[in-house]
């Protein structure tokens, strides 16, 4: 626990984004394991083991998404459930108002959701620490406020009747369990892919050389407002495509998806996993959906649970599981 | 034009409930730079404890002396037993604090529930305070006249003791350069842990305040405690004086908006915000310092 | 610290297996989930609710057909996402026959839309919104209480015919409260009055009705007729008074605008308070008196509105049971078929169900709230007149 001391997100794990040979092999055995866990899963478990599935690889979507922000930029944002919500309105409001098909409802939602964030993003990137916090968290507000007042979208009751992808054509259908977690599967593969090229490329190391030191990489001739919006818009585009999956999960969208609590929670996942690893948000969404769902088995204190396992969290796993798993390793070797 | 007055008052009323917050809120931030997200946490501590004592005694001016005590005593806890140890370990006092309070918030809410459930209770309205005055043609409720006249009561009173006084001078200085208050031989951290209790106490003091209002409940804390972060940011972070006009502004956006323009009612407040960040980030009063 | 986690998730599944006992009976429980706000605003008239639940399970002895009934419950914590949650664990996890419960007609619009997925039915309590049994009708919801249209067109026509010009609307603005008032106005307006202005105030989000209050004082009604519950109520009813409008523009509305959980927290404020209800604990009927008898042995206290509304519900479902010989039949879509043929006398007066699934509300009360002769707030019946029937609007047919 003593090693983490630095005052912005932990530096050594920097690495990240030129891995050694060694951690290399090490990534593709980790990533074989869960590809390998994720295609058995279906013939070994329940039918509410594959719904928790479900719900832990769309946190980790979520979570992923705003990783791109507070791991890899060092920008906490206490807004991102507004993506998240602007994800599952955007395929409602195309699918149920403007009566178009999935497939179209989807890229356009994304689309959207990425001119909003960048907009949004432009704004709330001229200020950063606590400030950003809260400018975040009031956009959010704003979205959220405006979720409730319009009618069109039956203001806080929301929308039932979000569409499943229509699988008929390969024989399937998507309100089954086993289909659904294969097609979340598959998405949430995609999107972690996306998100672990992007941050490894060159633009994710201008990221973490603004996390570390924006001055040095202004000097360097970055022009950092720009990455930081772009860093913003690609977190507010995961978070809906996560958005997207959760209201398809539900076949439900209501204000409550984008309220600050359903953003804290994308944080403390974020940070139970260790702010910059890119496995990281999904370990830290599958220990927080499972213990939520373990504790509500003893207790209705959600509140509490939620407010002691985030200060625990906070105070004394900064590193994160990835992080702390790390330091385990390193002590072997 | 009496209705307009009649909003005019509500708006007053619900500024200077506010600004109750937003006081302590940012003199906490100010002086020690930490974002105390968990504010809203000593709104609910203080009208519980109002609450309870009110019940005991039967009196509300009892309520109102003990109940903010209760978050005077956490308040200074948490920051000597918690929050400072935590930034002597060479945590971020920026992020890692305020997210450590926004923890603090939500287990607050659980445990209030814990223990008194979820239902909601009420600090009878003293007799001397109910009742309505009539004005302009307009009946209005005494109570609410007397929220007003304490939040103008507490703003002059902390305005006079900032500038005029010895520990005002101390906090200024502590502000203003941390390093050399402690050379002058003045402890920071028990002014840290005095101011963090005091900024505790004003909250919980609110909560006392709004309860004959707005009755109390667990997650009472929770819903205005935004509004507070939105008048702190647009007064600018760490300035009292901002936080005074900027309850002016939210509360006053706030009740006309819900007044004149429903379908806006929610997020006005926040357009106010963004606004403000768009052509002055650094907030009414701020310095432009602290701004990228 | 990783220690510390796996050692949380570890007291988390034992604790989890102790609390599910093992039952070695070759007779296996029937299960119902039952989902309610346990916590939240709504909390304490949810808590009757749970109670007259029980009371109806006890009076069949917890037994359906000589099997036992099992009770699994879930809070929804007023929040649809949560209800999805809830939902997929009871029925996929617990592995429940039949759901009651559903309170906000929110949570129940997403549970309808589950309920109709999954193929399994679904039994509210609450839920007044019209489009639960209208528009989104599903084979395998029903509901057990009454629609909104069926209470508040009713009380609109009524206030309308005993002479009342102009009213003001106030409620929160969601389903619920969109259904009760537009049915209410519809009911006024077609008696011969006329709502002058509709306030709708963000559900769950407002504390300070001040402004909405002024302009309710403003628009010239002769009163106010609100539809509130829980907290929300309570604030409405007081800062009301505390405005001084209770002469001027009075504050009518319905059995939860002065739900008797909030009177504590009201005081006198109560006495004088006129509303509309569905149930009253006094009406002098068998089934009432059954009910009463056995919640006072039970809970030691007079049933309210919300324990008869749970009371229903619970009834509702068991005698389905008994009609399906306890058994939940392979197509079950036929636990709603046999749903429809029940009807009994309940404590409110007759229940039946229409063909969308919906119970009628046989008559409702005015009722007004007097100092009884403790000294403590009672009830005094006014008037009574009968429910409306169920807006059209379902499109299926089952």
């Amino acid at each position: 626990m003593t090693r983490h001391v630095t005052i912005e997100p932990v530096a050594e794990q920097a690495c990240d984004s030129e891995p050694a040979r060694g951690m290399d092999v090490q990534r593709v055995l980790v990533l074989a394991t869960c590809a390998l866990a994720l295609l058995l899963l279906p013939f070994i478990s329940s039918e509410y083991v594959l719904t928790l599935a479900v719900e832990v690889m769309i946190a980790g979507v979520f979570a992923s998404g705003l990783n791109v922000l507070i791991g890899y930029t060092g920008l906490a944002s206490a807004g991102h459930a507004m993506f998240f919500g602007l994800g599952g309105y955007g395929i409602g409001i195309g699918t149920a108002i403007y009566g178009w098909p999935l497939w179209a409802s989807v890229p356009v939602t994304l689309v959207c959701v990425a001119a909003i964030s960048a907009v949004v993003g432009a704004i709330c990137t001229r200020t950063r620490g606590v400030e950003f916090l809260l400018i975040t968290l009031a956009f959010c507000q704003m979205f959220y406020g405006a979720a409730v007042k319009l009618r069109l979208t039956n203001g806080t009751d929301g929308m039932a009747g979000i569409p499943r992808p229509d699988l008929s054509w390969l024989g399937l259908s998507a309100d089954g369990s086993i289909v659904f977690y294969g097609y979340v599967a598959l998405v949430a593969v995609a999107a972690l892919l996306l998100v672990a090229r992007i941050v490894h490329s060159p633009f994710g190391s201008v990221l973490i050389a603004i996390r570390e030191n924006e001055r040095r990489a202004m000097a360097m001739g970055y022009a950092v407002g720009a990455y930081k919006i772009g860093a913003f818009t690609l977190s507010g585009v995961v978070c809906a495509l996560a958005g997207i999956l959760q209201a398809q999960y539900t076949y439900f969208i209501n204000p409550d998806s984008m309220s600050w609590q359903s953003s804290g929670e994308g944080i403390l996942m974020v940070i139970i996993g260790g702010a910059d690893a890119v496995m990281g948000p999904f370990i830290g969404a599958a220990v927080f959906v499972l213990v939520k769902q373990g504790l509500s088995l003893i207790t209705g204190e959600y509140n509490l649970f939620f407010g002691i396992f985030f200060m625990l969290v906070v105070a004394f796993f900064r590193g994160g599981v990835v992080g702390a798993f790390r330091t385990l390793i390193g002590k072997w070797r | 034009m009496q209705m307009f007055f009649l909003q005019f008052l509500n708006g007053l009323q619900l500024s200077m409930l506010i600004f109750l917050l937003a006081a302590g809120l940012t003199l906490i931030f100010g002086l020690m730079d930490i974002l105390n997200l968990a504010h809203g946490a000593f709104f609910t501590m203080g009208a519980y404890a109002g609450w309870l004592v009110s019940r005991m005694t039967g009196s509300y001016w009892a309520a109102l002396l003990i109940g903010p005590l209760v978050p005077f005593a956490l308040g200074a806890l948490l920051q000597s037993a918690v929050l400072q140890p935590l930034v002597k370990r060479g945590r971020s006092t920026h992020l890692d604090l305020a997210l450590l309070t926004f923890g603090l918030l939500f287990a607050t809410a659980g445990t209030v529930e814990y223990f008194f459930g979820s239902s909601f209770y009420s600090i009878p309205t003293p007799a001397i305070l109910s009742g309505r005055i009539a004005m302009l043609g307009i009946d209005y409720p005494v109570y609410r006249l007397f929220v007003i006249g304490v939040g103008l009561g507490v703003a002059l009173l902390l305005s006079l003791v900032i500038d005029r006084t010895l520990i005002g001078a101390t906090l200024r200085a502590g502000v203003d350069n941390r390093e050399m208050v402690t050379a002058l031989g003045i402890n920071i951290n028990v002014v840290f842990v005095i101011v963090f209790g005091c900024g505790a106490a004003l909250a919980g003091f609110a909560g006392v305040i709004a309860a004959p209002i707005m009755s109390v409940y667990s997650q009472m804390g929770i819903g205005i405690v935004v509004t507070t972060f939105v008048v702190v940011v647009v007064g600018g972070l760490g300035n009292l004086k901002g936080s005074f006009y900027g309850a002016l502004f939210v509360g006053m956006t706030d009740t006309m908006a819900q007044a004149y323009l429903p379908e806006a009612e929610l997020f006005a407040i926040y357009v106010l915000l963004v606004g403000m960040m768009i052509f002055r980030p650094q907030g009414l009063f701020g310095s432009t310092g602290r701004v990228a | 610290m990783t220690k510390a986690a796996i050692r949380v998730v570890l007291i988390a599944c034992i604790s989890a297996a102790a609390l599910a006992p093992v039952r070695a009976q070759d007779v296996t429980p029937l299960k119902i989930g039952l989902i309610l706000p346990y916590k939240g605003v709504w909390a304490a008239p949810v808590e009757n609710i749970d109670r007259g639940f029980r009371v109806a399970l006890a009076e069949f002895g917890n037994k359906t057909a000589g099997r036992p009934v099992e009770v699994v419950r879930a809070d929804d914590e007023l929040t649809p996402n949560v209800a999805v949650q809830k939902f997929n664990k009871l029925v996929q996890f617990d592995k429940v026959d039949v759901i009651g419960g559903g309170v906000s007609s929110n949570v129940a619009i997403a549970l309808s839309e589950l309920a109709d997925r999954a193929k399994k039915p679904v039994v509210m309590t609450n839920a007044h919104a019209d489009e639960i049994t209208g528009k989104l009708c599903s084979p395998y919801v029903a509901r057990t209480s009454f629609s909104a249209n069926a209470f508040q067109y009713g009380a609109g026509k009524y206030w309308a015919q005993k002479g009342v010009k102009k009213v003001v609307t106030m409620t929160a603005d969601y389903s619920a409260g969109h259904s009760f008032m537009d049915a209410f106005k519809r009911g006024f307006e077609d008696g011969g009055g006329q709502v002058v202005q509709q306030i709708w105030t963000p559900f769950q989000k407002t504390r300070d009705w001040s402004a909405a209050l002024g302009q309710a004082g403003a628009s010239g009604a002769e009163f106010i007729y609100a539809f509130y519950s829980g907290s929300e109520a309570v604030q409405v009813v007081k800062q009301h008074a505390d405005f001084g409008m209770r002469e001027k523009v009075p504050l009518i509305g319905d059995q939860w605008l002065f739900d008797e959980v909030g009177w504590p927290a009201l005081g006198d404020l109560v006495i004088g308070g006129k509303f509309v209800a569905s149930y009253l604990p006094g009406a002098q009927n068998e089934a009432n008196r059954k009910f009463v008898a056995a919640y006072r042995q039970m809970f030691n206290e007079d049933p309210d509105v919300n324990a008869a509304l749970g009371y229903d519900n619970g009834k509702t479902i068991m005698l389905t049971l008994e009609k399906l010989g306890g058994k939940m039949p392979d197509d079950t879509a036929g636990f709603m078929t046999a749903l429809r043929t029940v009807n009994f006398d309940a404590p409110r007066g007759k229940i039946r169900f229409n063909a969308q699934n919906s119970a009628q509300l046989e008559k409702e009360y005015l009722v007004e709230i007097v100092k009884g002769a403790d000294g403590k707030p009672d009830r005094r019946q006014l008037d009574e007149f009968s429910g409306a029937e169920d807006l059209p609007g379902c499109t299926k047919s089952f």
